[in-house]
Protein backbone atom coordinates (compact mmCIF):
# COMPACT_ATOMS: atom_id res chain seq x y z
CA UNK A 1 0.00 0.00 0.00
CA UNK A 2 1.24 3.67 -1.04
CA UNK A 3 2.42 5.86 2.24
CA UNK A 4 -1.06 7.02 3.65
CA UNK A 5 -1.12 10.63 5.18
CA UNK A 6 -0.26 10.78 8.88
CA UNK A 7 -3.35 11.28 10.65
CA UNK A 8 -4.88 8.68 8.80
CA UNK A 9 -6.21 5.57 10.67
CA UNK A 10 -4.77 2.75 8.53
CA UNK A 11 -7.52 0.13 9.60
CA UNK A 12 -10.21 2.34 8.69
CA UNK A 13 -9.04 3.31 5.32
CA UNK A 14 -8.81 -0.48 4.59
CA UNK A 15 -12.32 -0.61 5.14
CA UNK A 16 -13.30 2.48 2.60
CA UNK A 17 -10.73 0.76 0.41
CA UNK A 18 -12.50 -2.64 0.20
CA UNK A 19 -15.80 -0.86 -0.15
CA UNK A 20 -14.03 0.85 -3.29
CA UNK A 21 -12.98 -2.97 -4.57
CA UNK A 22 -15.94 -4.06 -4.02
CA UNK A 23 -18.31 -1.38 -6.07
CA UNK A 24 -15.52 -1.23 -8.81
CA UNK A 25 -14.12 -4.99 -9.06
CA UNK A 26 -10.75 -3.79 -8.31
CA UNK A 27 -7.72 -4.53 -6.52
CA UNK A 28 -6.31 -2.89 -3.43
CA UNK A 29 -3.23 -2.09 -4.78
CA UNK A 30 -5.53 0.06 -7.53
CA UNK A 31 -7.17 1.90 -5.03
CA UNK A 32 -4.91 4.34 -3.27
CA UNK A 33 -5.63 7.34 -1.07
CA UNK A 34 -5.18 9.65 -3.71
CA UNK A 35 -6.93 8.16 -7.23
CA UNK A 36 -8.94 10.11 -8.62
CA UNK A 37 -12.24 7.79 -8.08
CA UNK A 38 -13.75 9.09 -11.99
CA UNK A 39 -10.13 9.34 -13.74
CA UNK A 40 -8.03 6.49 -12.19
CA UNK A 41 -10.42 3.79 -10.69
CA UNK A 42 -12.72 4.31 -14.15
CA UNK A 43 -15.61 4.62 -12.44
CA UNK A 44 -18.78 6.00 -13.67
CA UNK A 45 -21.37 8.02 -11.79
CA UNK A 46 -23.51 5.07 -10.80
CA UNK A 47 -20.51 3.60 -9.27
CA UNK A 48 -20.13 6.24 -6.66
CA UNK A 49 -23.94 5.78 -5.75
CA UNK A 50 -22.84 1.92 -5.31
CA UNK A 51 -19.63 2.79 -3.56
CA UNK A 52 -21.53 5.44 -1.27
CA UNK A 53 -23.81 2.48 -0.50
CA UNK A 54 -21.65 0.16 0.51
CA UNK A 55 -19.92 2.63 2.80
CA UNK A 56 -23.42 3.30 4.20
CA UNK A 57 -23.89 0.08 5.15
CA UNK A 58 -20.34 -0.95 6.11
CA UNK A 59 -19.65 2.33 9.01
CA UNK A 60 -23.91 2.59 9.79
CA UNK A 61 -23.69 6.61 8.27
CA UNK A 62 -25.61 7.85 5.76
CA UNK A 63 -23.78 10.04 3.33
CA UNK A 64 -26.14 13.23 1.83
CA UNK A 65 -25.77 13.81 -1.54
CA UNK A 66 -23.83 16.77 -3.24
CA UNK A 67 -23.31 17.53 0.97
CA UNK A 68 -19.35 19.18 -0.10
CA UNK A 69 -21.06 21.37 -2.89
CA UNK A 70 -23.47 22.56 -0.46
CA UNK A 71 -21.41 23.14 2.22
CA UNK A 72 -19.52 25.24 -0.37
CA UNK A 73 -22.68 26.85 -1.80
CA UNK A 74 -22.76 30.10 0.66
CA UNK A 75 -19.28 31.23 2.39
CA UNK A 76 -19.34 34.40 4.98
CA UNK A 77 -22.85 35.21 3.50
CA UNK A 78 -21.05 35.45 0.42
CA UNK A 79 -22.06 33.28 -2.83
CA UNK A 80 -19.85 30.15 -2.91
CA UNK A 81 -21.14 29.78 -6.71
CA UNK A 82 -22.25 31.69 -9.26
CA UNK A 83 -23.72 30.96 -12.75
CA UNK A 84 -22.80 27.25 -11.96
CA UNK A 85 -19.40 28.25 -11.29
CA UNK A 86 -16.78 28.60 -7.97
CA UNK A 87 -16.20 32.43 -7.02
CA UNK A 88 -13.07 32.95 -4.84
CA UNK A 89 -14.94 32.13 -1.48
CA UNK A 90 -16.21 29.04 -2.74
CA UNK A 91 -13.11 27.78 -4.43
CA UNK A 92 -11.28 28.19 -0.69
CA UNK A 93 -13.92 26.84 1.31
CA UNK A 94 -13.15 23.82 -1.02
CA UNK A 95 -9.97 24.06 -0.37
CA UNK A 96 -10.25 23.31 3.26
CA UNK A 97 -13.37 20.46 3.03
CA UNK A 98 -10.79 18.66 0.27
CA UNK A 99 -7.23 18.84 1.55
CA UNK A 100 -6.72 15.61 0.29
CA UNK A 101 -6.96 16.97 -3.11
CA UNK A 102 -3.93 19.37 -4.66
CA UNK A 103 -5.07 23.15 -4.02
CA UNK A 104 -4.44 23.83 -7.45
CA UNK A 105 -7.11 22.14 -8.85
CA UNK A 106 -9.74 24.16 -6.91
CA UNK A 107 -9.63 27.60 -8.66
CA UNK A 108 -11.99 30.51 -8.92
CA UNK A 109 -14.51 29.51 -12.14
CA UNK A 110 -14.27 25.87 -11.79
CA UNK A 111 -17.64 24.72 -13.28
CA UNK A 112 -19.75 22.78 -10.10
CA UNK A 113 -20.46 19.83 -12.26
CA UNK A 114 -16.77 19.06 -12.55
CA UNK A 115 -16.45 19.22 -8.69
CA UNK A 116 -17.06 14.89 -8.67
CA UNK A 117 -14.10 15.40 -11.06
CA UNK A 118 -11.98 15.77 -8.44
CA UNK A 119 -12.84 13.08 -5.68
CA UNK A 120 -10.38 10.92 -4.17
CA UNK A 121 -10.40 8.09 -2.23
CA UNK A 122 -9.60 10.15 0.69
CA UNK A 123 -12.22 11.99 0.16
CA UNK A 124 -14.62 9.54 1.30
CA UNK A 125 -12.45 8.32 4.07
CA UNK A 126 -12.12 12.07 5.14
CA UNK A 127 -16.40 12.07 4.73
CA UNK A 128 -16.49 9.11 6.55
CA UNK A 129 -14.77 10.42 9.52
CA UNK A 130 -16.55 13.58 9.64
CA UNK A 131 -19.75 11.79 10.02
CA UNK A 132 -18.57 9.39 12.75
CA UNK A 133 -17.35 12.29 14.62
CA UNK A 134 -20.50 14.07 14.07
CA UNK A 135 -22.85 10.67 15.54
CA UNK A 136 -20.31 10.28 18.29
CA UNK A 137 -21.05 13.90 19.20
CA UNK A 138 -24.94 14.03 19.20
CA UNK B 1 -47.20 -9.74 -37.86
CA UNK B 2 -47.58 -13.68 -36.83
CA UNK B 3 -50.86 -15.26 -36.68
CA UNK B 4 -52.45 -16.52 -33.22
CA UNK B 5 -50.43 -17.79 -30.37
CA UNK B 6 -51.45 -20.99 -29.41
CA UNK B 7 -51.83 -20.62 -25.24
CA UNK B 8 -50.25 -22.59 -23.02
CA UNK B 9 -51.71 -24.34 -20.07
CA UNK B 10 -49.63 -22.46 -17.69
CA UNK B 11 -48.01 -19.78 -18.65
CA UNK B 12 -44.81 -18.49 -17.71
CA UNK B 13 -44.80 -16.21 -15.21
CA UNK B 14 -42.09 -13.59 -14.40
CA UNK B 15 -42.04 -10.10 -12.63
CA UNK B 16 -41.47 -6.66 -12.88
CA UNK B 17 -40.09 -4.12 -10.10
CA UNK B 18 -40.65 -0.62 -11.33
CA UNK B 19 -40.54 2.92 -9.23
CA UNK B 20 -42.50 6.14 -10.66
CA UNK B 21 -41.00 8.40 -13.27
CA UNK B 22 -42.67 10.95 -12.39
CA UNK B 23 -44.03 12.63 -9.32
CA UNK B 24 -47.70 12.40 -11.69
CA UNK B 25 -46.56 8.76 -12.00
CA UNK B 26 -46.43 8.43 -8.40
CA UNK B 27 -49.86 10.06 -8.05
CA UNK B 28 -51.59 7.61 -10.00
CA UNK B 29 -49.48 4.67 -8.19
CA UNK B 30 -50.94 6.33 -5.27
CA UNK B 31 -54.69 5.59 -6.59
CA UNK B 32 -53.51 2.42 -7.62
CA UNK B 33 -52.23 1.26 -4.42
CA UNK B 34 -55.08 3.48 -2.38
CA UNK B 35 -52.59 4.92 -0.40
CA UNK B 36 -54.11 8.77 -1.13
CA UNK B 37 -50.90 10.50 0.81
CA UNK B 38 -49.52 9.83 -2.50
CA UNK B 39 -52.24 11.37 -4.14
CA UNK B 40 -50.61 14.74 -2.17
CA UNK B 41 -47.13 14.17 -3.14
CA UNK B 42 -46.94 13.00 0.62
CA UNK B 43 -44.47 10.43 2.07
CA UNK B 44 -45.17 6.63 1.75
CA UNK B 45 -43.84 3.41 3.89
CA UNK B 46 -43.73 0.12 3.37
CA UNK B 47 -47.31 -0.64 3.05
CA UNK B 48 -47.05 1.05 -0.16
CA UNK B 49 -45.09 -1.41 -2.39
CA UNK B 50 -47.49 -3.52 -4.06
CA UNK B 51 -48.72 -5.31 -7.32
CA UNK B 52 -49.65 -2.32 -10.16
CA UNK B 53 -50.58 -4.25 -13.13
CA UNK B 54 -50.72 -7.85 -14.53
CA UNK B 55 -50.07 -8.07 -17.93
CA UNK B 56 -49.67 -11.19 -20.43
CA UNK B 57 -47.06 -10.66 -23.20
CA UNK B 58 -47.96 -12.98 -26.55
CA UNK B 59 -44.63 -14.71 -28.31
CA UNK B 60 -44.10 -17.66 -30.28
CA UNK B 61 -42.80 -19.42 -27.21
CA UNK B 62 -46.27 -19.38 -25.54
CA UNK B 63 -47.86 -15.83 -23.29
CA UNK B 64 -45.66 -14.91 -20.54
CA UNK B 65 -47.88 -13.74 -17.42
CA UNK B 66 -45.92 -10.54 -15.72
CA UNK B 67 -46.65 -8.88 -12.78
CA UNK B 68 -45.44 -5.02 -11.91
CA UNK B 69 -44.54 -4.71 -8.97
CA UNK B 70 -43.82 -0.55 -7.63
CA UNK B 71 -41.97 0.83 -5.01
CA UNK B 72 -43.55 4.39 -4.29
CA UNK B 73 -39.93 6.34 -4.41
CA UNK B 74 -38.77 8.16 -7.28
CA UNK B 75 -35.35 7.23 -8.41
CA UNK B 76 -34.00 10.42 -6.62
CA UNK B 77 -35.24 9.07 -3.46
CA UNK B 78 -33.95 5.82 -4.48
CA UNK B 79 -30.93 7.13 -4.58
CA UNK B 80 -31.06 9.83 -1.63
CA UNK B 81 -32.03 6.86 0.88
CA UNK B 82 -30.64 3.89 -0.31
CA UNK B 83 -31.46 1.51 2.82
CA UNK B 84 -35.04 2.18 2.26
CA UNK B 85 -34.51 1.24 -1.27
CA UNK B 86 -33.15 -2.02 -0.52
CA UNK B 87 -35.51 -2.87 2.02
CA UNK B 88 -38.83 -1.66 -0.29
CA UNK B 89 -37.23 -3.57 -3.07
CA UNK B 90 -36.66 -6.90 -1.25
CA UNK B 91 -40.52 -6.23 -0.26
CA UNK B 92 -41.06 -5.84 -3.80
CA UNK B 93 -39.67 -9.00 -5.03
CA UNK B 94 -40.94 -11.31 -2.38
CA UNK B 95 -44.26 -10.01 -3.91
CA UNK B 96 -43.50 -10.42 -7.07
CA UNK B 97 -42.25 -14.26 -6.23
CA UNK B 98 -45.73 -14.67 -4.74
CA UNK B 99 -47.51 -14.31 -7.94
CA UNK B 100 -45.44 -17.17 -9.15
CA UNK B 101 -42.79 -15.44 -10.87
CA UNK B 102 -40.16 -17.59 -11.96
CA UNK B 103 -37.25 -14.15 -12.89
CA UNK B 104 -37.74 -11.36 -11.35
CA UNK B 105 -36.56 -8.41 -13.42
CA UNK B 106 -35.29 -4.55 -12.20
CA UNK B 107 -36.46 -1.68 -13.95
CA UNK B 108 -34.55 1.88 -14.19
CA UNK B 109 -32.88 2.96 -11.11
CA UNK B 110 -33.95 -0.61 -9.03
CA UNK B 111 -31.21 -2.03 -11.13
CA UNK B 112 -28.59 0.96 -9.93
CA UNK B 113 -29.61 1.95 -6.10
CA UNK B 114 -28.50 -0.40 -2.87
CA UNK B 115 -26.01 -2.39 -4.39
CA UNK B 116 -27.74 -2.79 -7.29
CA UNK B 117 -29.55 -6.22 -7.96
CA UNK B 118 -26.16 -8.07 -6.59
CA UNK B 119 -27.71 -7.42 -3.32
CA UNK B 120 -31.09 -8.82 -3.61
CA UNK B 121 -29.63 -11.75 -5.30
CA UNK B 122 -27.96 -11.67 -1.88
CA UNK B 123 -30.57 -10.65 0.17
CA UNK B 124 -33.38 -13.21 -1.10
CA UNK B 125 -31.95 -15.70 -3.04
CA UNK B 126 -33.98 -15.33 -6.26
CA UNK B 127 -33.65 -15.08 -9.73
CA UNK B 128 -32.91 -11.22 -10.43
CA UNK B 129 -32.43 -9.69 -13.84
CA UNK B 130 -30.79 -6.20 -14.70
CA UNK B 131 -32.71 -6.64 -18.53
CA UNK B 132 -28.87 -5.61 -19.58
CA UNK B 133 -28.05 -8.34 -21.89
CA UNK B 134 -31.28 -7.77 -23.74
CA UNK B 135 -30.91 -3.64 -23.89
CA UNK B 136 -27.58 -4.22 -25.27
CA UNK B 137 -28.63 -6.66 -27.77
CA UNK B 138 -31.83 -4.25 -28.69
CA UNK B 139 -29.24 -1.64 -29.06
CA UNK B 140 -26.76 -3.31 -31.43
CA UNK B 141 -29.68 -4.65 -33.82
CA UNK B 142 -31.63 -1.34 -34.01
CA UNK B 143 -28.62 0.52 -34.95
CA UNK B 144 -27.99 -2.18 -37.78
CA UNK B 145 -31.93 -1.75 -39.09
CA UNK B 146 -31.21 1.89 -39.20
CA UNK B 147 -27.87 1.57 -41.45
CA UNK B 148 -29.84 -0.71 -43.36
CA UNK B 149 -32.31 2.47 -43.57
CA UNK B 150 -29.62 5.32 -43.89
CA UNK B 151 -26.35 3.84 -45.12
CA UNK B 152 -23.03 2.86 -43.03
CA UNK B 153 -21.08 4.91 -41.18
CA UNK B 154 -19.14 4.86 -38.51
CA UNK B 155 -20.64 4.30 -34.70
CA UNK B 156 -19.82 6.56 -31.06
CA UNK B 157 -21.06 4.79 -28.38
CA UNK B 158 -21.51 6.99 -25.25
CA UNK B 159 -21.59 5.63 -21.98
CA UNK B 160 -18.61 3.41 -22.67
CA UNK B 161 -18.13 2.64 -19.26
CA UNK B 162 -21.23 1.53 -18.29
CA UNK B 163 -22.56 -2.25 -18.56
CA UNK B 164 -25.16 -2.06 -21.48
CA UNK B 165 -22.59 0.92 -23.50
CA UNK B 166 -19.22 -1.85 -23.13
CA UNK B 167 -21.72 -4.58 -24.44
CA UNK B 168 -23.02 -2.28 -27.32
CA UNK B 169 -19.84 -1.49 -28.55
CA UNK B 170 -18.29 -5.02 -28.46
CA UNK B 171 -21.23 -6.05 -30.09
CA UNK B 172 -21.06 -3.42 -32.97
CA UNK B 173 -17.63 -4.06 -33.80
CA UNK B 174 -18.33 -7.96 -33.29
CA UNK B 175 -20.60 -7.08 -36.59
CA UNK B 176 -17.55 -5.29 -37.94
CA UNK B 177 -18.89 -1.37 -37.79
CA UNK B 178 -16.18 0.68 -36.85
CA UNK B 179 -17.30 1.92 -33.21
CA UNK B 180 -15.50 5.10 -31.27
CA UNK B 181 -15.73 5.69 -27.52
CA UNK B 182 -14.97 8.67 -25.63
CA UNK B 183 -11.55 8.26 -24.18
CA UNK B 184 -11.71 8.67 -20.16
CA UNK B 185 -9.06 7.59 -18.84
CA UNK B 186 -5.84 4.61 -19.24
CA UNK B 187 -8.95 1.58 -18.57
CA UNK B 188 -11.18 2.91 -20.97
CA UNK B 189 -8.33 3.15 -22.96
CA UNK B 190 -6.90 -0.56 -22.08
CA UNK B 191 -10.17 -1.93 -23.16
CA UNK B 192 -10.92 -0.18 -25.91
CA UNK B 193 -8.05 -1.63 -27.82
CA UNK B 194 -8.86 -4.91 -26.54
CA UNK B 195 -12.18 -4.60 -28.49
CA UNK B 196 -10.60 -2.60 -31.33
CA UNK B 197 -12.26 0.48 -30.69
CA UNK B 198 -10.71 3.80 -31.14
CA UNK B 199 -10.84 6.21 -28.03
CA UNK B 200 -11.36 9.59 -29.16
CA UNK B 201 -12.16 13.00 -27.33
CA UNK B 202 -15.85 13.63 -27.22
CA UNK B 203 -15.32 16.32 -30.15
CA UNK B 204 -13.99 14.22 -32.37
CA UNK B 205 -16.30 11.32 -31.45
CA UNK B 206 -19.51 13.63 -32.36
CA UNK B 207 -17.46 14.94 -35.61
CA UNK B 208 -16.65 11.46 -36.80
CA UNK B 209 -19.97 9.52 -35.78
CA UNK B 210 -22.34 9.31 -38.40
CA UNK B 211 -24.72 6.91 -35.57
CA UNK B 212 -24.57 7.57 -31.97
CA UNK B 213 -25.80 4.84 -29.60
CA UNK B 214 -26.82 6.90 -25.99
CA UNK B 215 -25.93 4.30 -23.08
CA UNK B 216 -24.87 7.01 -20.55
CA UNK B 217 -25.86 5.77 -17.55
CA UNK B 218 -26.87 9.35 -16.15
CA UNK B 219 -28.35 11.96 -18.29
CA UNK B 220 -28.35 14.28 -20.40
CA UNK B 221 -25.45 14.59 -21.21
CA UNK B 222 -25.45 16.25 -24.61
CA UNK B 223 -26.67 19.37 -25.55
CA UNK B 224 -29.02 19.11 -28.81
CA UNK B 225 -26.89 21.51 -31.14
CA UNK B 226 -23.50 19.69 -30.34
CA UNK B 227 -25.22 17.01 -32.91
CA UNK B 228 -24.47 17.57 -36.69
CA UNK B 229 -26.30 17.26 -39.04
CA UNK B 230 -26.90 13.76 -40.50
CA UNK B 231 -26.29 12.33 -37.10
CA UNK B 232 -28.67 9.18 -36.33
CA UNK B 233 -29.09 9.02 -32.52
CA UNK B 234 -30.06 5.83 -30.60
CA UNK B 235 -31.06 6.34 -27.40
CA UNK B 236 -30.99 3.90 -24.68
CA UNK B 237 -30.44 6.18 -21.84
CA UNK B 238 -33.40 7.38 -18.86
CA UNK B 239 -33.01 10.01 -18.72
CA UNK B 240 -32.72 10.98 -22.20
CA UNK B 241 -28.55 11.74 -23.95
CA UNK B 242 -29.80 15.07 -25.05
CA UNK B 243 -30.78 17.76 -22.26
CA UNK B 244 -34.66 19.44 -23.65
CA UNK B 245 -34.30 21.57 -26.65
CA UNK B 246 -34.95 21.31 -30.42
CA UNK B 247 -33.64 18.47 -32.39
CA UNK B 248 -31.59 20.03 -34.95
CA UNK B 249 -32.70 19.71 -38.67
CA UNK B 250 -31.07 16.94 -39.81
CA UNK B 251 -30.80 14.70 -37.01
CA UNK B 252 -32.77 11.42 -36.68
CA UNK B 253 -33.93 10.03 -32.90
CA UNK B 254 -34.69 6.40 -32.29
CA UNK B 255 -35.57 4.96 -29.44
CA UNK B 256 -32.89 2.36 -28.27
CA UNK B 257 -34.57 -1.02 -26.91
CA UNK B 258 -38.08 -1.13 -28.28
CA UNK B 259 -39.20 -4.87 -29.49
CA UNK B 260 -42.54 -5.18 -30.91
CA UNK B 261 -44.04 -8.53 -29.94
CA UNK B 262 -47.11 -10.74 -32.07
CA UNK B 263 -50.11 -9.13 -31.86
CA UNK B 264 -52.64 -11.73 -30.92
CA UNK B 265 -53.72 -12.84 -27.86
CA UNK B 266 -54.97 -10.87 -24.72
CA UNK B 267 -52.83 -8.07 -24.03
CA UNK B 268 -53.29 -6.35 -20.67
CA UNK B 269 -55.83 -5.47 -17.87
CA UNK B 270 -56.92 -2.08 -17.13
CA UNK B 271 -54.01 -1.34 -14.85
CA UNK B 272 -51.84 -3.00 -17.37
CA UNK B 273 -52.55 -1.21 -20.06
CA UNK B 274 -52.36 2.06 -17.48
CA UNK B 275 -49.25 0.94 -16.86
CA UNK B 276 -48.07 0.11 -19.94
CA UNK B 277 -49.13 4.28 -20.77
CA UNK B 278 -47.46 5.67 -18.78
CA UNK B 279 -44.25 4.18 -18.76
CA UNK B 280 -43.82 5.61 -22.22
CA UNK B 281 -44.66 2.17 -24.26
CA UNK B 282 -46.09 2.43 -27.74
CA UNK B 283 -48.51 0.33 -29.44
CA UNK B 284 -47.15 -3.77 -30.34
CA UNK B 285 -44.11 -2.84 -28.47
CA UNK B 286 -42.19 -3.37 -25.46
CA UNK B 287 -38.83 -2.66 -24.02
CA UNK B 288 -36.14 -4.81 -24.03
CA UNK B 289 -35.78 -4.56 -19.73
CA UNK B 290 -39.00 -5.99 -19.39
CA UNK B 291 -39.11 -8.89 -22.27
CA UNK B 292 -35.62 -10.33 -20.40
CA UNK B 293 -37.42 -11.54 -17.61
CA UNK B 294 -40.19 -12.51 -19.74
CA UNK B 295 -38.16 -14.74 -22.28
CA UNK B 296 -35.73 -15.78 -19.31
CA UNK B 297 -38.49 -17.38 -17.61
CA UNK B 298 -40.29 -19.03 -20.52
CA UNK B 299 -36.78 -20.34 -21.62
CA UNK B 300 -36.64 -21.96 -17.66
CA UNK B 301 -33.60 -20.08 -17.23
CA UNK B 302 -34.42 -19.17 -13.66
CA UNK B 303 -30.88 -17.92 -13.54
CA UNK B 304 -29.73 -14.81 -11.47
CA UNK B 305 -28.25 -11.88 -13.98
CA UNK B 306 -26.55 -8.90 -12.40
CA UNK B 307 -22.94 -8.53 -12.73
CA UNK B 308 -21.56 -5.85 -13.42
CA UNK B 309 -20.60 -6.27 -16.60
CA UNK B 310 -22.62 -8.29 -18.93
CA UNK B 311 -20.72 -11.20 -21.67
CA UNK B 312 -21.11 -10.99 -25.20
CA UNK B 313 -22.26 -14.93 -24.91
CA UNK B 314 -24.86 -13.81 -22.54
CA UNK B 315 -25.99 -10.77 -24.80
CA UNK B 316 -26.09 -13.20 -27.79
CA UNK B 317 -28.05 -16.19 -25.81
CA UNK B 318 -30.66 -13.54 -24.85
CA UNK B 319 -30.64 -12.24 -28.47
CA UNK B 320 -31.68 -16.00 -29.74
CA UNK B 321 -34.15 -16.19 -27.01
CA UNK B 322 -35.51 -13.05 -28.30
CA UNK B 323 -35.97 -13.50 -31.79
CA UNK B 324 -37.14 -17.49 -31.08
CA UNK B 325 -39.73 -15.40 -28.97
CA UNK B 326 -40.82 -13.32 -31.98
CA UNK B 327 -39.67 -10.55 -30.18
CA UNK B 328 -38.20 -8.14 -33.10
CA UNK B 329 -35.93 -4.97 -32.25
CA UNK B 330 -38.33 -1.86 -34.22
CA UNK B 331 -37.14 1.34 -35.47
CA UNK B 332 -39.06 3.21 -33.45
CA UNK B 333 -38.94 7.65 -33.35
CA UNK B 334 -37.39 8.43 -30.33
CA UNK B 335 -38.62 11.32 -27.87
CA UNK B 336 -35.85 14.70 -26.92
CA UNK B 337 -36.75 14.85 -23.55
CA UNK B 338 -40.02 13.43 -22.77
CA UNK B 339 -38.84 9.54 -23.54
CA UNK B 340 -39.89 7.62 -20.55
CA UNK B 341 -39.90 3.73 -19.97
Amino acid sequence: MAKLPANVDPALFEKVQRCFCEALELEPYEVQWGSRILADLDAESLDLLDVVFRLEQAFAIQIPRGGLENQAKEVDGEPGEVDGKLTAPGARRLQELMPEVPPDEIFEGLKAVQIPELFRVGTFYNIVVALQEAQSAE
Amino acid sequence: MAGPVAAHAAPSRFGFLVHPLTPLHRRVTGVRRGHWAMLRDGPAGIEAVGLLARLVIPTLMGPAEGFIVGVPDLGAQLAEGQERARVHRERAARIAEAHGAQVIGLGNALAVVAGRGQRLVEDTGLPITTGHAATAWSAVEITQLAAARHGAGPVGVLGFKGAVGDAVAEGLARRGRQVLVEDSGPRVRRRARELGLQAVGQEELLATSRYLVGASTTGPSLAPEALRSGTVLIDLSLPPTLSPGRLPRGVRLYAGETLSYPETIDTTDLWGAAWLAFAGYGKGVIYACLAEPAVLALAGLHEPRVGRRVSTAVVEQTGALLTQAGLRPALRPGRPARQTR
